[in-house]
């Protein structure tokens, strides 16, 4: 019953089949079946995008009033 | 008081290179503008933009912090700053003690909130601005808002 799964071989790397005990001397080599690396590829949801908008408003004040008549046209003297 | 006459020309300067983005040479032009007058809240403002155009954010956070006389008002780059430093949780901070914040704050604090993965909160910020805004940046709003959604999603699963 159970000691004839013992010595089965099997593909299976170590850590998928923890749940079950079984002698394996292959184990005990320099190439035990531990674990498949690179492992395999899987699908995860993506990051959605996300976009800096407070960046875009970063900028000067409005420097009008310091440019005094420079930029102004005319009417504005004498106030 | 003689030299003060220059404000005009070197603020028509100033403006001008931020317009241009050259903001290396905008900080010097500042600095000459805060070294006949200390407290000119323009020029500092200015400088401050130039830093974080650089992203010098550290810079600019120091500067900031090292002058609150003339930085009463730049809540907003002090936020950005240490939510680009990566200190979000004080970003959020500065950000919730402004009364009455202007649109800009509330899209950086959306960020913030983004960030921080308060979705919830964050969701309800967005409807705001998108409701009171009108600006060129709609669609990439509407990405944001879409991956508050996807965010809210996932966290129902």
């Amino acid at each position: 019953e159970s000691g004839v799964n013992k010595y089965t071989k099997t593909k299976k790397p170590l850590h998928e089949r923890l749940h079950e005990y079984r002698e394996d001397s292959a184990l005990l080599t320099k190439q035990p079946n531990v674990y498949k690396l690179p492992p395999s590829m899987q699908p995860i949801s993506c990051k959605p995008l996300f976009f800096d908008l407070a960046f875009n408003m970063v900028e000067f004040p409005d420097l009008s009033e310091k440019l005094g008549n420079q930029t102004k046209k005319g009417g504005q003297a004498g106030l | 008081a003689t030299k003060e006459n220059n404000f005009p020309v070197l603020y028509g300067e100033l403006n001008k290179l931020g317009q241009n983005g050259e903001y290396e040479r905008a900080i010097k032009i500042a600095n000459k503008i805060l070294g006949i007058s200390q407290d000119e809240e323009a020029a500092f403002h200015c400088k401050v933009i130039c830093y974080i155009q650089l992203s010098k954010f550290n810079d600019a956070l120091q500067f900031i912090t090292k002058n609150p006389k003339l930085s009463g008002n730049l809540d907003f780059e002090k936020a950005y700053c240490l939510y680009r430093l990566n200190q979000v949780q004080d970003a959020l901070k500065v950000v919730e003690n402004v009364s009455n914040p202007s649109l800009k704050l509330k899209e950086l604090k959306a960020q913030i909130l983004y960030r921080l993965e308060k979705y919830e909160e964050c969701f309800s910020v967005y409807r705001d601005i998108i409701k009171n805004s009108h600006d060129e940046y709609e669609d990439e709003r509407e990405a944001n808002l879409a991956a508050v959604v996807v965010n809210l999603a996932i966290e129902d699963s």
